[in-house]
């Protein structure tokens, strides 16, 4: 009798279990309508992100939740494209730099946005956003990688300006003692990348060909840094967290880094001609660098894709960009509203000079891009060390731009 | 068995029949599908639509020096770590054993590492070990004068990083499940020895060793397959860098399959994964064999 007994008990747990969870789904499911998710990156880096999603719901009417992404770009990348390749629909809008725009531009994980991106909405962004988007992406803002200095370091090295390889060269050579750098980077495997193919541009070089001369010159001149102690070999362990560390420690006296950094600057009072602040771009053979931006992307699972457009158009908008580029202090995408003489944020003037005295260009990225990240990270770090010579390292780099860009090298693919 | 037993034999089966479905699901499934995508170009990003490739990501992948690195790396860390783990955590569980004052705090307080998630011992290791700002650096500069080191960017020491922190982590654990085992032994052998003139390394070896040898045996199993499939190591503490050096195999895998979203080939990998923990699993159950016979 008591098996029996035991037996119905366990029985109508099982029953009433799954009748919960499908009663739960349901629920969940009533409660979806009008509402979306968004999977943001700001939203975890950002205090004020609130302040955001209330102008979003506010002017669409729509309820946002909002999940905060992971920060670290490995852990990041992972759990999105474990969300995107795995059909998850518990997130309708998601927020993704270049390097997955790239990788995931050619699936079929991200909605078309055709109806968001017309004709008028395209021509108010630069034209490079708008490709790189591949017609699946709203862009969120503008990210310059610029020349950051430290004022107390330019102004103990007795200098007006940094911009010149000579200015560059002695403010190295003055400010690199008693524990200081002259030059700080993010060098590890996946984020030295943004620093070799800045010093080839800086220098005039051509990232797909290593046999330029510019090219090689700019990663000798690198090696040469940490060589002569001007940068220290151990921010080949660093990401971009222990370098803004350095940097507010005052151990690196420089760095290149993007503009999207200035509000944690700001945030912590130290943003300022006096202290740390984004400087005009240096010149060692030329004036250019990167411009970058986030997106936003419709997941393709997506339940909510009508709600979710609703978003992303206002997004899109003159007024959607003004209030992220206000409420975040980053440069929005949408040229009009930096053109706007009513909108401000703080570095806008410098940031301005990148706009129209350096020549702006987007990063080379080939669409398995984390793949080719890892490999130039590994390559650079390997010559850094000593592991590879020159040689060497010159004629894997090739190899590696003649396989992840065979139509750039003219090589076809066959390294 | 009679008649009326055996048909009231359905009933159990239909009690289990949701445990067997979901274990179908989530395991037989998964690992069924690994072995058939791993002959399969399933490159996402590359156009694969999971055309039939035979052996070629198994013979791409014994071509890959970072597949080859990592699966160096991944025998490393798992002998090294082994071998101390058992060196290390038998000496903890027969320091444990002893009466002494403070015994219960001391068997407490060991397992703080243990109980703390691996991501986090991680990313606190990568700060730990940072050159400039971690604790390691200055803790051994305050009995060596003017001493740094930057542990994370050469292969080696950010090797040995890796698996100074996994013995920190985990040895305590290990030596627990010891000295649980050793707490079986009677304290009569351990008398009956003293009273023969057995000294502390003879009664070590001749009484606690093949006490516990079984158990040490058994749990090195549990510990050895964790040691090959645990990536969140090196996820955390160095991302697989310098130059891939720190990669082992599941990290491999993880970046294969979610980064570059080549999961034909992330499939291959975890297939020879699987055939390596299943050798070594074989031959550690023959070891324990031998020993209960």
């Amino acid at each position: 009798m008591r098996k029996k007994l035991v037996s119905a008990m366990l029985g109508l747990s099982m029953a009433a279990g799954l009748l919960t969870g499908y009663g739960g789904q349901q629920v969940l499911a009533a409660e979806s309508a009008g509402k979306i998710t968004l999977f943001c990156d700001d939203a975890a880096t950002q205090e004020n992100f609130q302040e955001y999603v209330d102008a979003a719901e506010e002017a669409t009417g729509l309820e946002i939740e909002v999940i905060a992404m992971p920060t670290n770009t490995d852990d990041r990348t992972a759990k999105v494209m474990t969300v995107l390749s795995s059909g998850d629909d518990s997130v309708d809008v998601i927020s993704i730099d270049q390097e997955m725009l790239l990788s995931l531009g050619g699936t079929d994980y991200l909605e078309p946005l055709d109806d968001v991106l017309t004709d008028e909405v395209k021509a108010a962004y630069p034209e490079s956003f708008i490709e790189m988007s591949k017609g699946k992406g709203v862009p969120m803002f503008m990210e310059i990688f610029c020349f950051w200095l430290n004022g107390k370091y330019v102004k103990e090295a007795g200098m007006d300006s940094v911009k010149t390889k000579d200015e560059f060269v002695k403010y190295l050579e003055t400010v690199s003692k008693d524990g200081v750098y002259g030059y700080g980077g993010g060098w590890e495997q996946t984020y030295v990348w943004n620093d070799v193919g800045e010093f080839v541009n800086l220098f005039d070089g051509d990232l797909f060909d290593w046999s330029n001369e510019n090219t090689q010159a700019a990663v000798k001149f690198m090696k040469e840094m940490v060589d002569k102690k001007y940068t220290p070999i151990s921010q080949l362990a660093d990401q971009y967290t222990e370098l803004n560390q350095r940097i507010m420690d005052g151990t690196s006296a420089s760095m290149l880094n993007y503009s999207s950094f200035m509000p944690t600057y700001d945030a912590a009072g130290r943003y300022g001609e006096e202290d740390i602040y984004i400087a005009p771009m240096l010149n060692l053979g030329k004036e250019e660098t990167y411009a970058n931006g986030w997106q936003y992307v419709l997941n393709a699972a997506s339940q909510n894709k009508d709600e979710a457009k609703i978003f992303l158009n206002w997004a899109a908008s003159l007024e959607g960009q003004e209030a992220y580029g206000r409420i975040f202090s980053r440069l929005p995408a949408r040229t009009d509203v930096v053109d706007d003489p009513d909108f401000t944020v703080p570095g806008l003037e410098q940031l301005k000079s990148y706009l129209t005295d350096t020549t702006l260009v987007p990063r080379p990225l080939p669409v398995n891009s984390m793949e080719y990240i890892n490999e130039v990270g590994s390559l650079f770090q390997k010559y850094v060390s000593d592991e590879l010579g020159f040689e060497d390292y010159i004629e894997k780099m090739q190899n590696c731009m003649n396989t992840y860009f065979p139509e750039e090298t003219g090589n076809g693919g066959q390294d | 068995m009679n008649t009326k037993s055996r048909k009231r034999l359905w009933i159990p089966w239909l009690m289990i029949l949701p445990v067997i479905l979901i274990r179908c699901m989530t395991t037989l499934y998964p690992v069924v599908m690994t072995f058939i995508n791993s002959f399969r170009n399933m490159n996402i990003i590359s156009g694969g639509t999971g055309q039939f490739i035979g052996l070629d990501n198994f013979i791409r992948m014994f071509q890959d020096d970072k597949v080859l690195s990592s699966l160096q790396f991944t025998i490393i860390f798992t002998v090294v770590s082994m071998t101390f783990h058992i060196i290390l955590g038998v000496l903890l569980a027969v320091l444990l054993n002893m009466k002494f004052k403070g015994k219960k705090f001391l068997r407490t307080i060991v397992l703080i590492p243990w109980a703390m998630p691996m991501i986090v011992a991680g990313r606190a290791a990568r700060w730990g070990f940072n050159g400039t700002y971690g604790f390691v650096n200055d803790l051994i500069g305050r009995l060596v004068d003017g001493f740094q080191f930057d542990w994370l960017i050469h292969v080696d020491t950010a090797r040995a990083a890796v698996i100074l922190v996994d013995l920190w982590k985990d040895i305590p654990f290990f030596a627990i499940l010891v000295l649980a085992s050793l707490q079986f032994v009677s304290s009569d052998i351990y008398e009956a020895a003293k009273i023969d003139g057995a000294g502390i390394f003879k009664t070590f070896f001749y009484i606690t060793v093949p006490s516990i040898a079984k158990t040490v045996m058994t749990i090195s199993i549990f510990f050895t397959m964790w040691r090959i499939t645990s990536f969140e190591l090196v996820y955390a503490m160095t991302s697989g860098g310098p130059f891939d050096g720190t990669s082992v195999l599941s990290y491999r895998i993880l970046i294969e399959a979610f980064n570059n979203l080549n999961l034909g080939y992330a499939s291959a990998i975890a297939v020879v994964l699987f055939l390596i923990m299943l050798v070594l699993s074989g031959v550690n159950l023959l070891g324990i064999k031998k020993i209960s016979d």
